[in-house]
This record gives structure tokens, C-alpha cells and sequence, in this order.
């Protein structure tokens, strides 16, 4: 059975009879859902290759332009989160190309002050800002294995995302941990 | 869907991330979609007016090609369209390729356009000289009365034809300058994800 049955959503739009465009509100539900469910790990994934907040937005509406047209070929459910992890990481891999080409100044992040994290939310955002930072100062190789460690992917699925071996996977995830952690401090 | 919760503090920090504004991604791939469709019907209203302006040139016999010029537009308009459609179909590569296959197919891509992008700026003028001393030789081309009866049009046709040699090799070495760079850049992103750790 298809994800969305009986929907292709390429076809969100279809001509009425009075030729207006008019929209699918079943299609776009289902799109709705997936998005809501899976947007931010898109963007998480997106970050960590992009620093500047317009260019991970293309990115990410690159990513769910690839995920659409995908969408009515996917027939498992269950790998949803894996195939759109690998295919946000392959558009990543893509814009790094562009956006090379195009030779833009980022932004630089802005980090809140450790002095000034007076509760337990600017803590926490503090702390992940500073493991965002750490996974994109890796190297590419490691990178690409940390992000989709991350996102809670097993180690087989990653190394069928990236295309290397298994064993090669997890001495490449637990280098990239290590380095994680020296970043935050904890040598163990 | 239920999941287990995540073991590893770093997973479960890096899931914290807040949420970012689905509704508003939608309705951008919403307009994305719309301008996309806008775009595809400009294109091929330019185009069938093109094929239409040939088609009448030829019947009112204005340009006396008997028809051929016509064939071959839309021979090409035709094989250009099959081409699109099934590099559409084969546009896959984001989606069911691993990473390290599609840096590979992206490099090979790359080195193609490459080639191309050295055909049009170097390639281009090159023919050009070669056509314009052949036709020199062979006595092809309009003839000097008919020059002599239209210089205007004769330095129109000139121009035209110049400008566009010139925006084909403009256009084949900013290609090349970008496809060299994609080239250089992929490749060593491909080294540093296949080494062995």
C-alpha cells in the first residue's frame, strides 16, 4: 500500500471545471502530517552543513521538494524516517556544492552567554548550540556518520545511507563521538 | 508511532531542537509548486510561438527553405522534450542513491558539463572560423549584389551573429569556471568520506 493511498502528490493541484487550480485538502493533510512530524530533523540535519538561516531555508524546502517527489514511490511506512534522512544528507552534500560556488560570507552563530544562563531552557539551548558547533567542526567524514547517529539511526542503516561498511560506520561514529565530547569537555 | 527513547544523552540533547514552522513550509512549497508550473507554461508558449513564426515564414515563402528550417526546429523541440522527460524520470539519484554513488554521479556529471562548457568557449569559435573560410572558399553565403542591394540587414545578420558567439562563450566560461570548482570540490569530499578510518 502506498504512504498516501490514492494520492499522488505531485497532483495536489488539479484543474477544475472552471479551470482554476484548486487543492487537494486530503493530499496536503497527509503532507501536512509528514512534515509536522519529520521538519525539524530535516532542519537539524540542514544546520550542520549550512550556517547561513536563508540558505538552510532552501535547503530545507530542497529537501522536502525531493521528499514530495518521492513520496508515491515509498510503500514502507517504517523507513519514512531513514529515507528522508538520507535524502536530506544527499541534498546537504549537494548544497555544500553550490553554495561553494557561490562563495557566500555566513553568519556567525550567536551563542547565549554562560554567564547569563540563569534557567534550565537557555542551559539546554546553550548546551545544544554547543553541539551543534561540534558536529559541524568535524571533519566530512564523521560528519556525515555523527549527524545520522544523531537523528537515532542505526548503525546498518547509516552505513547503507552513506554507502561504506558497517565496521567502517561505528570506528567512524566512535571517533566522531569522542570528538564530540572532548568539544564539551568530557574527555571520557 | 511509539519509539523507544533514545539512550545516548547527546541524541536525546540533540532532539531537543525546537520545532520549526511547518505551515509556512508548506505554503513555500505550495508557491515553489505554482512558480514552477508558471515557468514550464512561459516556456512552452515561447517555444510553440517560435515553431509558430517559422511555419508562416515558409508558407508565405518570406524565407525559402521549403519547409526544412521548420522540420528541424521541431525536430529538435521534439528530441529535447523526450530528453527532459526522461532525464526527469532518471532524476533519482538524490533520492535512491547512497552518498558516496551520488558524489560519484555527480562528479561524472560535472566532468560532462565540463566538456561541454570547453566546447562552447573554445569549441564555438573555433568551428565559427573554420565555417567562415570554408563558406569562403566554397563560395557559399549571400552574394555581393545582394549585399550591396541590403547592407543593413547584411550588418544586422552580422551582429546577431556575432552577439550570440559571444554570449555562447561567456556563457561556456562561467559553466566551465563553476563546473571546474564542483569538480575539484566533490572530489575531494568524496576522498575524505571513502577513506578508511
Amino acid at each position: 500500500m502506498s504512504l498516501i493511498a490514492g494520492t499522488d502528490l505531485r497532483m495536489l493541484f488539479v484543474r477544475s471545471h472552471h479551470g482554476k487550480r484548486l487543492l487537494l485538502v486530503a493530499g496536503m493533510d497527509k503532507l501536512e502530517e509528514i512534515v509536522e512530524v519529520h521538519a525539524a530533523m530535516v532542519r537539524r540535519i540542514a544546520i550542520v552543513y549550512e550556517r547561513h538561516p536563508d540558505m538552510v531555508d532552501d535547503l530545507v524546502q530542497d529537501v522536502w521538494i525531493a521528499v514530495w517527489q518521492a513520496l508515491p514511490r515509498l510503500n514502507d511506512h517504517a523507513t519514512l524516517k531513514s529515507y528522508i534522512a538520507r535524502i536530506t544528507q544527499n541534498i546537504c552534500v549537494t548544497h555544500v556544492r553550490r553554495s561553494l560556488v557561490r562563495q557566500t560570507q555566513p553568519l556567525s552563530d550567536t551563542f547565549p552567554d554562560p554567564a547569563q544562563a540563569s534557567d534550565e531552557a537557555t542551559a539546554n539551548a546553550m548546551r545544544l548550540a554547543r553541539l551543534i558547533e561540534a558536529v559541524r567542526n568535524l571533519p566530512e567524514n564523521l560528519k556525515a556518520v555523527a549527524t545520522l547517529y544523531l537523528e537515532d539511526m542505526p548503525v546498518r542503516d547509516i552505513a547503507v545511507a552513506l554507502g561504506i561498511s558497517e565496521s567502517n560506520t561505528s570506528v567512524r561514529l566512535h571517533r566522531a563521538k569522542a570528538a564530540i565530547r572532548l568539544s564539551f569537555g568530557d574527555p571520557s | 508511532m511509539t519509539s523507544l527513547p533514545p539512550h545516548d544523552p547527546l541524541i536525546t540533547l540533540w532532539q531537543t531542537a525546537p520545532q520549526p514552522d511547518a505551515q509556512h513550509l508548506l505554503q513555500d512549497l505550495q508557491r515553489l509548486n505554482r512558480l514552477h508550473r508558471r515557468l514550464n507554461r512561459i516556456v512552452f508558449a515561447i517555444l510553440c510561438g517560435i515553431s509558430l513564426l517559422l511555419i508562416f515564414e515558409e508558407t508565405t515563402g518570406r524565407v525559402r527553405t521549403h519547409g526544412a528550417l521548420s522540420a528541424i526546429w521541431i525536430l529538435g523541440l521534439v528530441a529535447g522534450v523526450v530528453w527532459h522527460r526522461r532525464a526527469r524520470c532518471n532524476r533519482s539519484d538524490a533520492l535512491t542513491l547512497d552518498t558516496v554513488s551520488l558524489l560519484k554521479f555527480m562528479i561524472a556529471r560535472a566532468k560532462s558539463d565540463l566538456f561541454i562548457a570547453r566546447c562552447l568557449y573554445a569549441g564555438v569559435p573555433c568551428g565559427a572560423m573554420v565555417g567562415f573560410f570554408v563558406a569562403k572558399l566554397a563560395g557559399i553565403g549571400a552574394p555581393p549584389s545582394a549585399i550591396a542591394a541590403h547592407p543593413l540587414l547584411h550588418v544586422i545578420q552580422t551582429g546577431a551573429g556575432v552577439a550570440a558567439l559571444i554570449a555562447m562563450m561567456v556563457t561556456g566560461a562561467i559553466l566551465a569556471r563553476s563546473r571546474r570548482v564542483q569538480v575539484q570540490q566533490l572530489s575531494e569530499k568524496l576522498r575524505m568520506i571513502q577513506t578508511d578510518v
